[in-house]
């Protein structure tokens, strides 16, 4: 029953219970220093190895994934520790026991325990090993560095050939579809050929050309009209001429006279005289020349000219129907050849890249890992232990000991229901007052009234 | 060797003067001196602890003179039962050394009881072997004046408990108590241990005070309670821890501890 705190509590404790206490740690400490003593002194065997390129081929196989460099070096750090090729080493310096698995599989996770590959700089591990023998300990770290090295190669030669074949396989699934895709564009083109986007061009200078041709037909057209009339011309009589200067004087004296006058009357009969002549001459005229060779041959000229301009005009009419139509079919092509495109692309990459591939597949299956991988240090055993640092293991047996020692005052303590201070008494009785605290009382002090003791005796016996 | 309490430098109240029948008038240790009861060395203890079992008695006496001015003064001394919860816890030796330290330190006059008949402390203690005591007078071998010892130096009177006895009611020992009470300012009775008999917890009921001794490194805590709800209907006045080791205690939860109190 205690109600100290803190360093009270702990000093408290230390005094009551000296003896378990000082016993415990003496005991603890003993047998803690002879473990020390009896502990199997530990060689530990070192190598540095630098990964001259810790990515794959990268130049020619590029990642699919991307990794950063760090965690790259990570999982090479992992690949000294991995647990196939500890047990591959660990057999040939016969680590492991034959026969019962359960025994291997302890035998190999010590092994793995005393294994260690730490980071230095940027491409370089320390590959320490420890062990009791020290010729085992160098032959198994460097059976361990041979075989990370030869299976680091291989794995790099794997991953090459895995990208080629993957590489070559999506060629052959994209050729069929870039094939395809270009049948498509060349069906529309030849459907729509000259009413594509790339011939329109061709198409507006051909319709100006046209227009050009159409107005020089019309050009010549009115010429050869001119030349008919000319000809025409020629037929007219000279009483025409008499006949308007006549009509002439008529409506003028029709303005001076009455419509009944002389005057009037004379000039309308002129003029009805030479009419007739002027028809008369003009009919036997107009015989002669219809059947005249020029004005047949204008007329042939004429109907010629008339109907190469239909012609050209229904030419401009086709070109513009085709300049329109340009951009539609341009539209519909633009789509296919776009994804034509694409899949010609890809298809190009993938080549190129299979290409890389292939060689990257070459390169390193030729490449040896000592190539990839420098030995900087070749596997050596230092001369003296390293573990157990036994000073500092004194140390900590000692303060361990120390602490079982307290855990053992404070346990005892813990179990005494002894009243063994003032505030263990406060805690029962309350406000009860302690009248007072008496120490411990070496000498008794017990009375010495051994004559008193015989007289009192005697008096008892005599019946005083 | 005339004693006082001159010289520690203990300040009687007025209260504690009226309670107790005065000493300062009556020369009570020439009266000692003529009364014809053999004279016994007491045990001395060590000097620390006899200066705490004076320090005791002081507050003890206290204590008493603070309950007696709330009520009307008694013609009887007062009757204080020392008991404890186990065995050995030293009943005897506090009730030997407190009333040494009433009598001798603040010269009262002072008898102790020797209360446990089965188990005498009082006579081994004080070397004597089998002397006569209460036991005799219970059984009617003696009177009671033929038993009382005398301390040397202004001792308390002491009543040892005598040869075995096979009546041991409390009856017959409240008897001689209140005998003794006549005559003393103070009696102690050095009871059984409670865990032994209920004699302390019945004598107790009548008495003006009981005093709980407590061992360190002995006691148990559930001991402890026991006597504690033994000791329910008596007028418990306190404790004394015994065979402390010494060391001063810590402060707990910013009570002071007993010395700094008495200090």
């Amino acid at each position: 029953m205690k109600h100290e705190a803190g360093w009270a509590r702990l000093w408290a404790v230390v005094r009551r219970r000296r003896w378990p206490v000082v016993g415990t740690t003496i005991v603890a400490a003993a047998a803690g220093l002879y473990f020390v003593k009896t502990l199997e002194p530990q060689y530990q065997a070192r190598s540095v190895v630098r990964l001259d390129d810790p990515r794959p081929a990268r130049d020619y196989v590029p990642p699919l994934t991307s990794e950063p460099d760090a965690d790259r070096l990570k999982s090479a750090r992992m690949g000294f520790l991995s647990l196939p090729l500890v047990a591959q080493s660990a057999e040939k310096v016969h680590l492991l026991p034959d026969g019962d698995s359960k025994e291997r599989a302890l035998a190999l996770s010590r092994t793995s325990a005393h294994l260690d590959a730490r980071q230095e700089g940027t491409d370089t591990f320390v590959v320490t090993y420890d062990d009791s023998d020290p010729a085992r300990a160098k032959a198994f770290l460097g059976y361990l560095v041979d075989a990370y090295t030869t299976l680091r190669s291989a794995e790099f030669a794997s991953r090459a050939a895995a990208t080629t074949a993957f590489l070559a396989k999506e060629i052959e699934e994209l050729r069929p579809r870039v094939a395809q895709a270009e049948a498509a564009v060349a069906k529309v083109r030849l459907e729509h050929y000259g009413s594509l986007p790339d011939q329109v061009e061709a198409n507006l200078r051909v319709l100006d050309d046209n227009e050009l041709n159409i107005h020089a037909l019309m050009t010549s057209v009115d010429a050869a009209q001119g030349r008919r009339r000319d000809i025409l011309a020629d037929v007219q009589s000279p009483l025409r001429h008499q006949e308007e200067a006549v009509a002439r004087d008529l409506s003028v004296a029709r303005t001076r006279y009455a419509a009944d006058a002389p005057e009037v009357k004379n000039l309308e009969t002129e003029l009805a005289r030479v009419r007739q002549d002027r028809v008369s001459e003009e009919t036997s005229t107009g015989k002669r020349v219809q059947s005249s060779t020029e004005l047949r041959s204008v007329g042939d000229q004429i109907d010629r000219l008339k109907g190469q301009i239909g012609a050209a005009q229904q030419r401009s009419t086709e070109l513009r129907g085709r300049i329109e139509a340009a951009a539609k079919n341009g539209e519909s092509l633009a789509a296919l050849v776009l994804d034509r495109d694409v899949l010609r692309d890809r298809l190009k990459s993938l080549v190129t890249k299979h290409e890389d591939a292939a060689l990257a597949a070459g390169l390193e299956s030729g490449v040896s890992g000592h190539a990839r991988i420098t030995v900087m240090e070749p596997a050596w055993v230092t001369p003296e232990p390293v573990k157990p640092s036994r000073p500092l293991f004194a140390l900590g047996v000692l303060a361990l000991a120390v602490g079982l020692g307290l855990g053992v005052g404070f346990l005892l303590d813990g179990l005494d229901r002894r009243v063994l201070a003032i505030e263990d008494v406060r805690s029962q009785v309350g406000d009860l007052p302690i009248l007072g605290v008496v120490p411990r009382l070496d000498r008794l002090g017990r009375a010495a009234n051994g004559n008193y003791t015989r007289a009192a005796t005697s008096a008892a016996g005599s019946g005083t | 060797m005339k004693t006082t309490t001159e010289g520690f430098g203990i300040e009687m109240t007025a209260a504690g003067a009226a309670a107790l029948p005065s000493t300062r008038d009556t020369p009570f240790m020439e009266e000692r001196r003529e009364l014809d009861a053999p004279e016994v060395t007491l045990p001395t203890p060590q000097r620390m602890a006899e200066e705490r079992y004076r320090l005791v008695a002081v507050r003890l006496e206290a204590i008493l003179a603070r309950r007696a001015s709330n009520h009307a003064a008694r013609p009887l001394g007062k009757l204080i039962i020392v008991t404890s919860p186990q065995r050995g816890d030293g009943k005897t030796t506090t009730a030997l050394h407190v009333g040494t330290a009433l009598s001798r330190a603040l010269g009262r006059r002072v008898a102790v009881v020797d209360g446990d008949l089965s188990r005498p402390g009082l006579a081994p203690m004080l070397g004597l072997g089998s002397a006569r005591g209460v036991a005799d007078v219970l059984d009617g071998s003696a009177g009671l004046d033929e038993v009382l010892l005398r301390g040397e130096d202004g001792g308390p009177l002491l009543v040892p408990a005598g040869g075995p006895v096979t009546d041991r009611r409390s009856r017959g020992l409240a008897s001689i108590v209140n005998t003794l009470r006549e005559y003393n300012d103070v009696v102690l009775v050095d009871s059984p241990a409670l865990c032994d008999a209920a004699d302390a917890a019945l004598l107790g009921r009548s008495a003006d005070g009981v005093i709980l001794v407590v061992r360190a490194g002995s006691t148990r805590d559930d001991s402890l309670a026991a006597a504690l709800d033994a000791l329910v209907d008596a007028p418990l006045i306190g404790c004394v821890l015994n065979d402390h080791d010494g060391r001063p205690e810590p402060r707990h939860n910013g009570r002071p501890t007993v010395w700094e109190e008495d200090e």
